[in-house]
């Protein structure tokens, strides 16, 4: 791995897992169950544009491990985290792709990808396919949160691009 | 960075919007009164129902699962809660304002993998069932 990206991934992880600290010690009480701002993915959405899908997955994983080893509560919520980061990255990437989508767009499909995922995985470890129904709130949340995300993301990303040259 | 909407973004905007409010829709439409409150712990094959408890009647049930969890199951009014827990997020206890009430609706402890569901039908076969 070239020294450049060892560097910059770094930083990002570092930064995204900051994200998740802040936003764990702020209460937000959303009438949602599972509903989350999620802050640091303003720093995968960044990184998705400015950087690459590669960079941009690999981010995503290290942070959900890491916040899982410390703060996070261990490996159940691990792996409800991971169903919903693998599936929102993949997304993301594969809709930047196609090109028809902007920067909002792709953020949003993040968000909802990310509870569907969640969902998803908690509904296979229970064994409950009725979770299913928990989604419904939760994909309203997701897009809110997607929006508002893009727009951190797309302010993050025309702030910092200058430097990145 | 070019920030323009485009036509696909406003599309899928929408398309989450129809399908997550005709959830909601439905689901309300469809609701029926709840009877029972199914308390239910671990997952998959391992999981099994500790206890049903006639929704009618007003208790505090603590109940524990694995790995040292404790959650304390409130029934009042018609409705049931999750008032205390010892999981990082609490999110079964701040998440669902006013509890649950009707057939089919779950509070999820994910942490502790436990489901506290309500069940329609008649009260009259529950009496505490613990097992």
């Amino acid at each position: 791995m070239e020294t450049k990206r060892m560097t910059r991934l770094g930083l990002l992880i570092a930064l995204a897992f900051i994200f998740s600290y802040i936003e764990s010690l702020f209460p937000f009480v959303f009438p949602v169950p599972g509903m989350k701002v999620g802050l640091a993915n303003i720093v995968v959405v960044t990184a998705l544009y400015e950087f690459g899908g590669r960079d941009a997955f690999c981010l995503s994983m290290v942070r959900i491990l890491l916040v899982s080893l410390t703060f996070g509560g261990g490996f159940s919520p691990m792996m409800y985290s991971l169903g919903g980061g693998i599936l929102s990255a993949a997304v993301m990437i594969f809709l930047k792709r196609t090109g028809r989508f902007s920067l909002i767009g792709v953020s949003v499909a993040g968000g909802v990808c990310h509870n569907i995922g969640q969902v998803a995985v908690a509904a296979w470890i229970l064994g409950m396919a009725e979770l299913a129904y928990q989604l419904s709130w939760l994909l309203i949340g997701g897009a809110v949160t997607g929006i508002l995300i893009g727009f951190a993301g797309a302010e993050a990303a025309k702030r910092i691009h200058r430097y990145l040259q | 960075m070019n920030l323009k909407i485009k036509k696909a973004d406003t599309l899928l905007i929408l398309v989450v919007a129809v399908i997550a409010f005709g959830l909601v829709a439905y689901r309300y439409a469809t609701r029926q009164e709840g009877a029972v409150v199914v308390v239910r712990v671990g997952s998959g094959d391992a999981a099994r129902v500790i206890a049903e408890l006639p929704l009618t009647e007003d208790i505090e049930q603590p109940i524990e699962t694995e790995e040292e969890g404790y959650n304390l199951l409130v029934i009042k009014d018609g409705c049931a809660h999750v008032t205390e827990a010892n999981c990082p997020d609490k999110i079964c206890v701040k998440s669902y304002a006013g509890g649950i009430c009707y057939d089919g609706e779950t509070i999820v402890c994910l942490p502790h993998k436990l489901v506290v569901s309500i069940r329609g039908g008649e009260t009259a076969d529950v009496d505490h069932v613990v097992h």
